[in-house]
């Protein structure tokens, strides 16, 4: 009974979303009619759209209740400060200043001199995967579901990392020899900042022998930047170094970029 | 900001409510303050108001009833009839649910149920069980079925943007989630 309400209701999905053929919605209108368990069908195919609906605009709401929340945060008036005398906020102002600017002043040379800043811009960036690899066993077409591996991809490359990473591990439990997982296991870390587990998986990566190439390239590369996470700009530049004398024929301008601004 | 016509196409465009953000926090003060004072609205009532005209708003654009020819007047007139028309039917109906509604009681209708009425405790309800099971779907799975569902976007561009082999096998996808939504909302209903 269940197995042939699954069938209807796949029919009815077609029928709602005009994929059948002419004959085929005579067929169902004819049966519409005269069968209430399918017509019930037809009901809980329709609500179940509505709910979808409903769920975008409850996230939406919530979406826009959040702006309202920042912008309140950002405009509270004044006021809410107790009365003290205006030379007292104006020292405290003062001192509130000064520190802010010593302290931007100390994080902002700490990070230019040990080439954290250029983290912030592409290079740190974690490498996308889409379009890279394929899953190379069946698994990927289990039934109902779209594959975890599709699924980790398109998280990491939406930044979604902390999912990717659930994803990227959970294939490895099924293919764990497969090394470009891993690789894209360390970009999700890294796109969370978890350095220091990035790091170890990269340096496996590094000494496992059948990582060659493209892929090679990408390790050491990425082994810099977790050395750049880590302050450490001179064991940057020897990666990069090393890298670029493993692959002289391989004109990477990302690694090249980043060497030129390591060592002006 | 944006000229209103340009911000227009580009939410059609895009399908994304950012290009209006700034439209929302422009205006939400004033309009607050208007539904207090022309309709006696409280500052929560006005505020969910607001919000769902600001909601309707943008599903007309992104569903093609509004284009950038159609717009007559400036946008934040029409945001004010919308949120005068929901401020009416305020009265007979809560905001929050007033779209959900419309739409299980058109259901409903098309079932024959002619004198079928919703009220908010009823979709609430629904919503709640809904959710239960959308919530255990993969992030994915619920972007798939927004996409469609919501939306309205072709199976074949859907396809493309969340890297499905191809159209044929977002459909099947789609189809098995919301087989899984119909199997776990049956099995949630007793807790109606």
């Amino acid at each position: 009974m269940a197995e042939h309400n699954d069938k209807d209701f796949q029919k009815l999905l077609l029928f709602l979303d005009n994929q059948l053929s002419d004959s085929e919605v005579v067929i169902i209108q004819a049966r519409l009619e005269k069968e209430p368990e399918l017509q019930k069908l037809l009901y809980e195919a329709r609500m179940l759209a509505a709910g979808v609906r409903q769920a975008k605009r409850e996230q939406l709401r919530e979406h826009l209740k959040n702006l309202d929340k920042t912008e309140k945060d950002s405009d509270k008036p004044s006021g809410y400060l107790p009365n003290y005398p205006s030379r007292f906020w104006a020292g405290i102002g003062m001192a509130a200043i000064i520190l802010f600017v010593g302290l931007l002043i100390w994080t902002g040379w700490n990070k230019e001199t040990c080439g954290q800043d250029l983290l912030e811009n592409n290079f740190g960036k974690p490498l996308p995967s889409a379009g890279f690899y394929r899953s190379q066993g069946n698994w990927d077409e289990e039934k109902n579901l779209i594959s975890i591996y599709d699924q980790a991809v398109i998280n990491n490359d939406v930044n979604q990392y902390q999912k990717a990473e659930e994803g990227f591990r959970q294939m490895l439990t099924r293919e764990a020899d497969r090394t470009d997982i891993r690789f894209f296991l360390a970009m999700s870390l890294l796109g969370q900042k978890k350095v220091n587990e990035a790091e170890k998986i990269l340096q496996r990566l590094e000494i496992n022998s059948s990582n060659s190439g493209n892929n090679l390239h990408n390790i050491l590369y990425y082994l810099a930047v977790t050395e750049l996470y880590h302050c450490d700009k001179e064991a940057a530049i020897q990666i990069l170094k090393r890298l670029e004398k493993k692959f002289p024929k391989r004109k990477s301008p990302r690694t090249k970029q980043l060497l030129d601004k390591l060592q002006p | 900001m944006m000229k209103p016509k340009l911000l227009i196409r580009e939410v059609f465009e895009t399908q994304s409510m950012e290009p209006l953000e700034d439209l929302y926090l422009e205006h939400r003060k004033t309009f607050i303050k208007w539904l207090g004072d022309k309709f006696g609205a409280s500052k929560e009532e006005a505020e969910d108001i607001y919000t769902d005209a600001f909601i309707a708003l943008y599903e007309n654009i992104i569903s093609g009833k509004l284009s950038e020819k159609d717009l007559t007047v400036q946008l934040k007139t029409y945001l004010f009839s919308i949120a005068r028309n929901k401020t009416l039917s305020q009265f007979r109906q809560a905001v929050r649910f007033q779209e959900f509604i419309k739409e299980v009681e058109a259901i409903e209708r098309s079932f024959g149920n002619e004198e079928s009425k919703v009220n908010e405790e009823m979709a609430d309800s629904l919503y709640r069980v809904f959710m239960v099971c959308f919530q255990k779907l993969q992030s994915i799975q619920q972007e798939l079925l927004t996409r469609f569902y919501y939306h309205k976007k072709k199976m074949k561009d859907i396809a493309t943007e969340l890297k499905y082999k191809n159209a044929n096998s977002a459909k099947r996808a789609k189809n098995n989630c919301m087989n899984k939504l119909r199997e776990c909302c049956a099995e949630n209903m007793h807790t109606l």
